[in-house]
């Protein structure tokens, strides 16, 4: 299955979606902020879905704030030795 | 192919270490080192293991002879004269690795989730870094991460990762008895503080988290 990032422009939405996450109980983990995915917080969460559309689900069950967040499909990259890329999904709503 | 030998007869870790990792960076897997230390024995099989050669240990007069060859990843045998208290250290150019000290269930004061988050983080960015710290060492909260009913799965995870890639992980038996956990434990290797201690006087340097 396909890792989704979501990043944030607050830590404090991080963590209430780190928070949610748990509720859900739906597997997910507490990772820095890759380097390639621009965003205030440091702090970003890591978790597998199907599918674009179950990552989207997942991000709305948890309530998380859309202003104040991004999320990113994880793709390894064609190139060697550049780790993975992170296409957008969602960006943040205004 | 005739098998490279190198004579690392009195010379102290890491000059052993750094003499193998260049033959094998080259491409050499026919390669034996000669050393004369406990030491040298264990850090040579663990960057063998790590380079998923198979090694050899064999006693020679006055010391060791460890072989390196091509094979499966995780193959190495030691002899029985080493002792396992040994320091498993791995050694780098410029001294014998480093150690990561987690004291405290979570990262700094202040906000306690915050704390526990931000050492989810940290060991998550270890696991992911080639350079990983020689040993990993637990004390007092630090052990509930990974033991008991409190313990942070992800934490778990990251450290069983460490492992694999050759870091040592120590976990303070005694602290582990005191929050009733001792049975809990999901990684690493019940210690004490004198092996804890041991690996912070040899590392190069230590990191508290």
């Amino acid at each position: 299955m396909p890792n989704y990032v979501a990043a944030f422009d607050s830590t404090h939405v991080a963590m209430q979606a780190d928070a949610a996450f748990r509720g859900l109980e739906r597997q997910h983990s507490i990772i820095p902020t890759p380097r390639r995915i621009s965003a205030s917080c440091g702090m970003a969460l890591r978790f597998e879905a199907k599918c674009n559309d179950e990552a989207y689900r997942l991000f709305y069950e948890a309530g998380i704030d859309p202003t104040d967040s991004h999320l990113y499909c994880e793709v390894a990259s064609d190139q060697a030795g550049e780790g993975m890329r992170y296409i957008l999904i969602r960006g943040k709503s205004s | 192919m005739d098998t490279k030998i190198i004579d690392a007869f009195g010379m102290q870790c890491p000059k052993p270490l750094v003499l193998a990792k260049k033959e094998l960076d080259a491409g050499c897997n026919d390669l034996a080192v000669q050393v004369d230390n406990e030491t040298a024995v264990k850090n040579l099989t663990r960057l063998g293991t790590r380079k998923g050669m198979t090694v050899a240990v064999d006693v020679i007069e006055g010391g060791w002879l460890v072989s390196f060859g091509e094979g499966a990843a995780g193959q190495s045998q030691e002899p029985l004269s080493v002792p396992s208290s040994t320091a498993g250290q791995v050694c780098g150019s410029y001294g014998c690795g480093y150690a990561v000290f987690v004291n405290h269930d979570c990262v700094g004061d202040g906000d306690r989730q915050l704390g526990r988050n931000l050492m989810k983080m940290a060991l998550y960015t270890l696991s992911e870094a080639d350079d990983v710290p020689a040993s990993l060492l637990f004390m007092n909260s630090g052990v509930t991460l990974i033991a008991g009913p409190g313990l942070e799965q992800q934490c778990v995870d990251n450290v069983k990762a460490l492992e694999r890639k050759g870091t040592e992980v120590l976990v303070c038996g005694t602290c582990l008895n005191f929050y009733g956990i001792e049975e809990g434990l999901q990684v690493g290797e019940v210690s004490n503080m004198y092996d804890i201690l041991s690996r912070m006087q040899e590392a190069s340097k230590v990191i508290t988290l």
